[in-house]
C-alpha cells in the first residue's frame, strides 16, 4: 500500500473543547475515502487540516510524503478542496469566477479556457457559465464551485458534501465523473448519502464525538462488529413490553430500533422465525431479513439517523 | 506573486467596469467635495498670489486624501469580502500557494494602482483652479513618500477589513479614525512644516511632512524618510503576518 495521505494522532482543539483526537489514519493512492459522523464529529474540521487550512494542535500529518505543516505550499498545489460553504463573487458571471480560480492557481490561459469548456459541457452547464450566480440554482452554482476544485487537475481531491443542493440528475453527473477518476485520483469526501458511500467508497472512517469509532472496508466492519445481516421487524406500534421481550431473546447481538420498525442483528446461525413468535401475527407488518448496509452499521455505532441527500 | 497580482486584477477590473460611477466618481468627488469645503472660507479674503499658494498645497493634499480614501476602502473592503463576505479566503490561500504576504502584496500594489489613477485625475481637475503648479517638486522624496503612505494605509485597510467583522466598520474607521488624524496631521491646513522638530516622528504627520516638503521646497528629509520606512515596514509586518487570512472555526 502506498499512502497519499497519512495522519498520526491527529487533534484539534476549539477554546477548551477538543474537536478531534488521536485520529490516526493512511489514505491509499488512488482510493476513495469516506468520511462520515454525526454533526460535530469533526468531519469538516479533519478535511480542513488535510487541505492545510488549519493547523492541529497534536500530531503529524502527510500528503504525498509532504508534511502540512512545513511544507503547505507544495501540498496546496496537489489538492483540490470544495467546502461545505459556498465561495462565489456574486459580482463576475460563473466562467469570470471560474478564471479567477484558474489565475489564482496560476494555470496557462489557454489550458483554463480548454479545462473549463470541457467540464462545462461535461456537465452540461456551458450556456449557464455566462450568467450571474443569483441567476442560476443552488445546484448549478454547487456545479461550478465542483469544477473549480478541480480545475487545476488536482490528484487529491478534499470533497466537503459535494453534492449538497444538487438534484438527483446533477448529482449522479458528479458521482460517475468521480468514478471515473478512480486510481488516478485519491479522494476524501464527506456525504450524507450512505448508499453513494456503500457504492462509491473504497474505505469508510466513521467520527464520532471527535475521534475515529471505526475504519475500514464495508467487509471489515461487517466482521468487526459480528454483523452479517440484519433482520427488520415492522409493528404497528412499539410498546415498552416488546423490546424487553426481545431483550430476553438469546441469539441477538443487538437492537437497534425507531417508531415502528425493530433492526435486530442475530448471531449468524440464529433462525430469525423464532423472533415472530413473540408477536401476535395481526401487529406484523413487515418482516424481512437482509444485507447489512452502513447505514446498519453507523446506527449500531452511532445512534443517531442521518438523512440522505 | 504575479499569479496573484493577474487574479486580483482580474477580478477588481471587471468589477470597475460593471460598477464605473460608484467604483471610480466616489473617491474622485469626495477628494473635490474636500477641496472645496476647505478652501471656500479663505478664497474670498486672499489674494491671487495667497490664493495659489494656499490652493497649491491644498490640492495636493486633497489628491493624497483621496489617495488614501482610495488605498484604505479597497483593501479593507476586499479583506473583509474574503475573510466575512464570500469567504474567499480559501481559494486565495490554497490556490495562491499562499503566504499571505503575497496576497497583502498582491491587493496592495493595485490599491496603489487605483489610488494614484484617482488622486493623479483628482489633481488634474484641480489644478485648473490655480494658475500655476510648484515648479521645485523633488519627485524621488515625494515618490517615496507617496508609496510608504500607500503601504501604511493598505496594512491598516488590512487590519481593519480582517477585524472588523462588521461591514460598514470601515467607513467609521475611515471617517471618525483616518480622517481626524489626517486633519490633526496637516492634511487640509497651510504651513504644514512650520511644527516643533519632535512631531515630525508621529505617524502619519511624518509622512504629510515629508511628502509636503518635498512638493512645495523641493527638499528631502532623509531622517523623516528613514523612519517612516522603518514605522512601515513594522506596520506591514504587523499587518501581513500577525493578522493573517485564516480557516474560521
Amino acid at each position: 500500500m502506498v499512502a497519499t495521505i497519512a495522519l498520526r494522532n491527529i487533534g484539534k482543539q476549539y477554546s477548551a473543547e477538543w474537536v478531534l483526537s488521536n485520529i490516526t489514519m493512511g489514505v491509499e493512492k488512488g482510493s476513495f475515502q469516506a468520511i462520515i459522523g454525526p454533526p460535530g464529529s469533526g468531519k469538516s474540521t479533519l478535511l480542513n487540516i488535510i487541505s492545510t487550512l488549519i493547523q492541529p494542535e497534536t500530531g503529524t500529518a502527510y500528503v504525498h510524503g509532504l508534511h502540512l505543516q512545513v511544507r503547505y505550499n507544495q501540498v496546496r498545489s496537489l489538492i483540490g478542496y470544495l467546502g461545505q460553504t459556498e465561495v462565489l463573487d456574486y459580482r463576475m458571471t460563473l466562467i469570470e469566477n471560474l478564471q479567477y480560480a484558474g489565475l489564482i492557481y496560476g494555470l496557462d490561459d489557454n489550458f483554463a479556457k480548454s479545462r473549463i469548456s470541457e467540464l462545462g459541457v461535461r456537465f452540461q452547464i456551458i450556456e449557464q457559465l455566462k450568467k450571474y450566480p443569483d441567476k442560476v440554482s443552488h445546484g448549478t452554482r454547487r456545479i461550478v464551485e465542483f469544477i473549480r476544485t478541480i480545475l487545476h487537475n488536482p490528484s487529491v481531491i478534499l470533497l466537503d458534501n459535494p453534492t449538497q443542493h444538487m438534484d438527483s440528475f446533477n448529482s449522479e453527473k458528479v458521482w460517475s465523473y468521480l468514478n471515473e477518476l478512480r486510481h488516478d485520483k485519491t479522494l476524501i469526501f464527506i456525504s450524507k448519502n450512505l448508499e453513494r458511500i456503500q457504492s462509491i467508497a473504497d474505505r469508510i472512517l466513521i467520527l464520532n464525538e471527535g475521534q475515529i469509532a471505526t475504519e475500514g472496508t464495508l467487509e471489515q466492519m461487517k466482521q468487526t462488529f459480528h454483523l452479517a445481516n440484519v433482520t427488520e421487524l415492522q409493528l404497528d406500534k412499539i410498546e415498552d413490553n416488546d423490546i424487553n421481550e426481545l431483550k430476553g431473546l438469546s441469539g441477538i447481538h443487538n437492537i437497534d430500533y425507531n417508531d415502528d420498525t425493530f433492526y435486530l442483528h442475530l448471531k449468524s446461525d440464529e433462525n430469525p422465525s423464532k423472533v415472530l413468535s413473540l408477536f401476535d401475527a395481526s401487529r406484523v407488518k413487515k418482516f424481512i431479513r437482509r444485507d447489512i448496509k452502513l447505514e446498519d452499521i453507523y446506527a449500531h455505532l452511532i445512534e443517531e439517523s442521518i438523512i440522505d441527500d | 506573486m504575479i499569479d496573484m497580482i493577474k487574479a486580483i486584477w482580474f477580478q477588481e477590473s471587471r468589477i470597475l467596469s460593471r460598477n464605473f460611477f460608484a467604483e471610480v466618481l466616489g473617491p474622485i468627488s469626495l477628494g473635490i467635495i474636500f477641496f472645496f469645503v476647505f478652501s471656500l472660507p479663505f478664497r474670498a479674503s486672499l489674494s491671487k498670489i495667497e490664493w495659489d499658494m494656499f490652493a497649491l498645497q491644498l490640492i495636493f493634499h486633497t489628491s493624497i486624501f483621496t489617495f488614501i480614501f482610495t488605498t484604505f476602502i479597497r483593501v479593507s473592503s476586499f479583506y473583509w469580502r474574503t475573510q466575512y463576505g464570500d469567504s474567499s479566503f480559501h481559494l486565495l490561500i490554497l490556490g495562491g500557494k499562499g503566504t499571505n504576504f503575497n496576497i497583502f502584496l498582491a491587493e496592495t500594489l493595485i490599491a496603489l494602482f487605483f489610488g494614484s489613477l484617482y488622486a493623479s485625475i483628482t489633481f488634474f481637475i484641480l489644478v485648473q483652479f490655480v494658475s500655476s503648479i510648484s515648479s521645485h517638486i523633488h519627485f524621488p522624496s515625494v515618490i517615496l513618500f507617496w508609496v510608504l503612505i500607500g503601504f501604511q494605509f493598505s496594512a491598516f485597510g488590512k487590519i481593519v477589513g480582517s477585524v472588523i467583522k462588521d461591514q460598514s466598520g470601515k467607513w467609521s474607521v475611515m471617517f471618525l479614525g483616518i480622517m481626524p488624524v489626517l486633519l490633526l496631521s496637516g492634511i487640509f491646513m497651510q504651513n504644514v512644516p512650520s511644527v516643533p522638530i519632535n512631531v515630525e516622528f508621529i505617524l502619519p504627520f511624518n509622512l504629510i511632512y515629508g511628502i509636503t516638503k518635498g512638493y512645495i521646497l523641493g527638499q528631502i528629509e532623509y531622517s523623516v524618510l528613514l523612519y517612516s520606512m522603518v514605522e512601515t515596514l513594522f506596520i506591514v509586518w504587523v499587518a501581513s503576518s500577525i493578522i493573517a487570512l485564516k480557516a474560521r472555526k
